[in-house]
């Protein structure tokens, strides 16, 4: 699937299926069914919003940016 | 006096006192889990004997030196995500059942060096999710106590131990408390350090305190609020003394977030309304707001986060036991397993700019955000409840504390939240002393 702001929930659970069946299998699939649906929901719902390249960039661990611990 | 009703704070003041010991005090407790814990089922393992004898050496201590620990002498539980030195860390996970950990987590460390005498590890869910456990709810058996912390809730409700440590990555330390009838308080992210914690919510779980009183919220949040170097999100903080700041309650200006009030379930939204009553005609300041941002679009940035630093977690766990992971948990992984990276990574952007937002809602000198704590009373055992009232709060690493507020008529406790802005732990806390004394005392639940 293509991630942008237009991309529908349908889209999203499509794509969610066919990557579910590689990995997983029909039967699995089939049980995870409602828990792909939440996550294809989920996935719509973030990617509607548009951010601002490069600005807006996502969190890193604070410790990356502080001073190597001494001792 | 009955011991096991004592709180932390309390105990110790006896101890130190000389008027209770050690022993006697952890013998009132071990007694108190005996006549209980088989209908709570609050601990995954325990050693009441270890704990009995490590009382005996704090007493033989206190012979010849006046105690100076801040726990000296008092029990406490910690959730089962949490490494404790000879217990094993299960997660309610079959295959870790029989290891036995060497090393202390950074919780469990602070706290023994505080004097404090652990006793067990408390029922968690599944690796912190919400398959429910096997711990009843001392206030109604054939209720859930809620979860992740389901133990520490339940033990702490129970009178077994004064306090416990849960943790949270939605909900999982304050509704607990709430559905128990005590309170908590889940610090702000980076607080209390997370070294030895398993589990997988890396970016949004931490450790929190379940306690009977704001004075032992903020004795044992002074024990454990403390830069860890071995946890790499740990926080850079100075030293606050809690204890003297919740001896100095002050009136809060809070805000109504009217989006979860309206959210609530019936008697939980009518008592939460009255609670917020007595506190305005008490003398605080009482305004209203709503979310900056739609719930449905929080909780969908919450849940791709943690199903990405969970799916990834567990990545090899997964492989090797796929069929020992319970359904909603396993479910919750495979799916997370499929997210794009960038969709991950876009969640994480969107956190940002969401949590600028959330910080809006504190503008022009509010204090606090008050809600319920949780959507419902605690439901029936085949779920641990609702969650998402904690979420707001707690994915942006802002400090929330939960109180009860007093029992309903159907013989449940309720409670309300507040939340404050991130690193104002200690201001929460006295807002949270000045509420306590305006809500009804919680008793003994009546199974108990």
């Amino acid at each position: 699937m293509k991630l942008n702001s237009s991309v529908t929930v349908d889209e999203v659970r499509e794509a969610l299926q066919e990557a579910s069946l590689r990995t997983w299998g029909k039967q699995r699939t089939e049980e995870l069914s409602d828990a792909l649906d939440k996550t294809a929901r989920d996935i719509a719902t973030v990617m509607q919003f548009e951010l601002a390249p490069p600005s807006e960039e996502p969190e890193f661990p604070a410790a990356w940016t502080q001073p190597e611990e001494q001792g | 006096m009955q011991l096991h009703m004592l709180t932390a704070t309390e105990a110790t003041r006896l101890i130190r006192a000389g008027n209770v010991s050690p022993v006697e005090y952890t013998q009132a407790l071990v007694d108190q889990i005996k006549r209980t814990e088989p209908q709570l089922e609050a601990w995954e393992s325990i050693d009441t004997d270890a704990a009995l004898e490590t009382a005996k050496a704090l007493e033989e201590k206190q012979k010849t030196k006046h105690p100076t620990q801040p726990l000296f002498g008092i029990p406490f539980g910690i959730k089962d995500l949490l490494h404790a030195r000879g217990f094993p860390t299960c997660g309610n996970f079959t295959p870790w059942s029989e290891k036995i950990q060497t090393e202390d987590s950074g919780v469990a460390q602070f706290l023994r060096e505080a004097g404090g005498i652990l006793v067990g590890k408390q029922v968690t869910t599944q690796w912190g999710t919400t398959d429910p456990p096997q711990t009843r709810n001392p206030w109604d058996l054939d209720r859930t106590p809620g979860g992740s912390s389901s133990g520490g809730g339940a033990a702490v409700g129970a009178r077994q131990v004064p306090f416990g440590i849960g943790t949270q990555a939605v909900g999982s330390n304050n509704r607990p408390a709430a559905y128990c009838g005590v309170m908590a308080i889940k610090p702000t992210f980076g607080r209390i350090s997370r070294y030895g914690a398993v589990g997988g919510s890396w970016t949004q779980g931490h450790p929190g305190v379940i306690a009977r009183s704001v004075a032992d919220l903020a004795l044992v949040l002074g024990i454990l609020a403390r830069h860890d170097p071995r946890d790499p999100f740990s926080a850079h903080q100075k030293d606050e003394d809690f204890v003297s700041a919740v001896s100095r309650p002050q009136v809060p200006r809070l805000a109504v977030i009217s989006d979860l009030m309206d959210r609530a379930e019936p008697a939980v939204r009518e008592a939460a309304q009255r609670a917020i009553m007595r506190l305005e005609d008490s003398g605080a300041e009482i305004h209203e707001v709503q979310l900056p941002v739609p719930m449905e679009t929080l909780a969908a940035t919450h849940a791709i986060i943690g199903a990405g630093d969970r799916a990834t977690a567990h990545l090899q766990l997964h492989a090797e036991h796929a069929e020992h992971y319970r359904p909603i948990i396993r479910s919750q992984l495979e799916c997370g397993q499929l997210i794009p990276a960038p969709v991950y990574l876009h969640a994480t952007r969107l956190r940002r700019r969401f949590r600028a937002q959330m910080l809006d809602m504190f503008d022009g000198g509010i204090d606090g955000l008050i809600a319920p704590t949780a959507s419902n009373l605690p439901p029936d055992r085949s779920s641990t409840g609702d969650s998402s009232f904690q979420m707001p709060g707690t994915m942006f690493g802002f400090p929330i504390c939960s109180l009860p507020t007093g029992i309903g008529s159907e013989g449940l406790p309720h409670s309300v939240q507040i939340i404050s802005r991130p690193f104002e732990d200690k201001a929460l806390l006295q807002y949270a002393a000045w509420c306590e004394q305006i809500f009804d005392p919680i008793s003994i639940p009546p199974n108990c």
